[in-house]
């Protein structure tokens, strides 16, 4: 028992080492800008890098994973191909990450509404998949690769500036985000960089609970 | 002269720009919330523009006189005025209370500190004393009013002048539809070594429309940013949206009507006004002269013109366009590591496009290793992830080695199983075959750690008769769980949990 719970400590540990580690203080950085840019921004850093966020995060992914295993355990007898629950474990941290949002961002918006409409179009129009752009959405649908349709042709064309065709496949890339002006495309891709650069660390904090509580010993 | 070539771009005939603003766009209600004290309805603002644009026509002539008055008096060098007579004064006092009304922070106090003194220090007389600049536009409007029930010979043109200003969002088109009583006051501005930011409020404006307000450029040319410092030129503030453009466009034409120099002078002083009165513009752009809140409506953003720079409308807008899409760059290049050596905006959004490529990709491998590590643990500790604390009970470790042992199907030992028993139990093939997740409320109740907002615990399958029943706990104690909300507080859960068992 007692190695066991020497087992159990040090991964705690390690995450929250990790969560504070990960705390920096972007809040100085942020306000030296003044604009409401920076303003919006500043409060996204101190939003997205908080440590209560990340917690938040953290159990809203476990849950969002626990459904997905209780889903998929329940929905097929024999377990789905790794890249399907890979794709399923993805797309629900995704909406994690768009819940923790808390609405007030394009692309956590469009994350959840990818998620409602397709669960409606399953129910009323069985379609295969649609005309697949050349570029790949960041929400993918369980069953089905729909992708949305984000207008590339015209980009390649036209003789846009770099910066702002640049900023185009920026925009393609940030979900929610394909038909934006450039400075709202800028804005949602730095809110969006954040969120996902804090769904990588708690991504991998957990994984390496998992992976170490499944090393350990059992106590016997 | 100058002043008329501006009138003359500026301002369409009224009737024309009826038609031009019939449809106030949705975003202005925006504006209007600034002007919330003068007038909510931004499509009776269009009316109500065109109603003054034609008083003020009219008053233009007035208005010219005053003007030139004004312009001989001599101006100092920050002065936005160069209005020498008492109308100047007058005007300049308005113009420096506007500015400071507008400035939360003394961004421009070159533009608005100074008027303001000089103001202050100019224009005791003819008009109440200065009021102390305050942030709140109702202020301002008190503040103005005084002076306005002095100059404004149409009483109600104030408060049309105000709500004239509520011009919608950038997208607005008819936002350049100035009033053009302040024609006159480009001559002043000319003058003037900067381009003064008059506040667009609708007292000044009503001042201004009567008095000839030099600064009374009703071009209501709404700019995001207001930046740069007074130019000689009176320039129709480019808006950063192409709908700005457009209204530039109509400001041309509408300058081919009146006089084109003062109006286009009178719209950028308006521009200014308003953007001190409402102390916010869009987003970032009200850097310069505005330091608003950081809530800024959906409102016209009055830029200034840089000293030394065009002062057209297009390029006005563009350079606010620029700034802001500048800014916003900026805190991508903090944001996004090894930026900081790249110079050039295509190259770092070259970074900033693999960056995220290579954030998403992290997820998506991140995300197959959490699908891998979910199958094969089916249980981790949800605690333990997501607890600061150190909670490891030591029933925990007890616990398991009972679930173990027991191979009743009680409720009770299902209870007691554990996470780390689950994990303990992988050998178990029929652990792996099923793989179910069985919510065990009791567990939390025993285990503090336990009582976390997880309950949903990949229980052994040892229990096969019941875990149907446990399933369906789990699931209803998930969506009790998620309507809670990710709930860190082991007690709440705990006893949650009871009560629904």
């Amino acid at each position: 028992m007692a190695s066991l719970i020497s087992d159990i400590e040090p991964p705690t540990s390690t995450t929250t080492d990790l969560v504070r580690r990960k705390k920096r203080s972007s809040v100085s950085s942020a306000a030296s800008s003044s604009t409401t840019a920076g303003s919006v921004s500043s409060e996204s850093h101190a939003r997205w890098r908080s440590e209560k966020q990340q917690r938040i995060y953290s159990a809203k992914l476990i849950q969002a994973l626990q459904q997905v295993r209780l889903n998929s355990s329940a929905a097929t007898t024999s377990s789905p191909t790794a890249q399907k629950r890979g794709k399923a474990v993805r797309e629900a941290a995704d909406r994690a990450l768009a819940v923790s949002a808390r609405g007030r961002t394009l692309w956590s918006r469009a994350i959840l509404a990818n998620r409602i409409k397709l669960k409606f179009r399953k129910q009323k129009r069985p379609r295969t998949t649609t005309k697949i752009p050349s570029m790949t959405t960041v929400v993918n649908s369980s069953n089905r690769s729909r992708k949305r349709r984000v207008s590339v042709l015209r980009l390649n064309k036209k003789n846009i500036p770099d910066v702002n065709r640049k900023v185009r496949v920026l925009g393609r890339l940030v979900p929610g985000c394909g038909k934006q002006s450039v400075p709202v495309i800028l804005e949602e891709a730095t809110d969006y960089i954040q969120a996902l650069e804090m769904q990588v660390r708690a991504m991998n904090s957990l994984v390496q609970l998992l992976s170490s509580y499944g090393s350990a010993p059992p106590p016997i | 002269m100058d002043n008329e070539l501006f009138m003359n771009t500026e301002f369409p005939p009224p009737p024309e720009m009826a038609t031009h603003f019939e449809p106030p766009p949705s975003s202005s209600s925006a504006m209007m919330l600034n002007w919330a004290l003068m007038d909510p309805n931004p499509p009776q603002d269009s009316s109500f523009l065109w109603e003054k644009s034609t008083e003020q026509q009219q008053q233009q002539s007035i208005f010219d006189s005053a003007l030139s008055s004004l312009v001989s008096s001599p101006t100092p060098s920050n002065s936005n005025f160069s209005g020498g007579g008492g109308d100047g004064f007058l005007i300049r006092e308005l113009i420096g209370k506007l500015g400071n009304i507008g400035n939360n922070n003394n961004n421009s106090g070159e533009i608005y500190g100074t008027p303001m003194s000089r103001s202050a220090s100019c224009y005791a007389t003819p008009m109440s004393s200065p009021p102390p600049p305050t942030n709140t536009n109702s202020q301002m409007m008190m503040n103005r009013t005084t002076p306005l029930t002095e100059f404004s010979a149409d009483p109600g043109f104030a408060e049309r002048a105000a709500r004239f200003s509520c011009f919608g969002s950038r997208s607005f088109n008819g936002r350049t539809n100035t009033n053009l009583p302040i024609n006159n006051g480009n001559n002043i501005i000319n003058n003037s070594g900067k381009l003064t930011r008059v506040s667009s409020t609708p007292a000044l404006k009503a001042l201004i429309s009567p008095e000839v307000a030099p600064g009374g450029e009703f071009s209501r040319k709404r700019k995001s940013v207001p930046k740069g410092k007074s130019k000689e030129n009176p320039i129709s503030t480019a808006s950063p949206s192409p709908s700005f453009s457009k209204t530039a466009e109509k400001k041309e034409e509408w300058g081919g009507k009146g006089s084109k120099s003062s109006e286009e002078k009178g719209g950028k002083r308006r521009r200014e006004e308003e953007d001190e009165d409402e102390g916010e513009g869009e987003g970032e752009g009200n850097k310069n002269n505005n330091t608003k809140p950081p809530e800024p409506p959906k409102d016209y953003i009055h830029v200034r013109a840089r000293r030394g720079q065009a002062t057209d409308s297009h390029s006005l807008a563009e350079r606010v366009r620029r700034e802001k899409i500048g800014e916003r760059m900026k805190l991508l290049q903090d944001l996004v590591p090894g930026c900081n050596k790249v110079t050039g905006k295509a190259l770092m959004l070259d970074e900033i496009i693999n960056y995220v490529q290579s954030l998403q990709r992290q997820v998506e491998f991140l995300s197959m290793k959490l699908s891998s590590v979910n199958d094969t643990r089916l249980d981790f500790n949800v605690d333990a992830l997501v607890s600061k604390d150190v909670m490891i009970p030591s029933s925990n470790n007890r616990l398991p080695e009972e679930g173990l042992q027991s191979k009743s199907s009680s409720h009770h030992h299902q209870q007691q199983q554990l996470q780390q028993l689950n994990i303990y139990n992988n050998d178990n093939a029929q652990l792996l075959s099923n793989n179910m997740m069985l919510q065990s409320p009791m567990n939390s109740l025993e285990t503090s750690t336990l009582a976390r907002g997880f309950t949903h615990l990949p229980t052994l399958t040892q229990f096969t008769d019941s875990i149907s029943q446990y399933q369906m706990f789990s699931e209803e104690d998930l969506q009790s769980l998620v309507g809670m909300g990710v709930a860190l507080n082991p007690n709440n859960e705990s006893q949650h949990m009871k009560i629904e068992l």
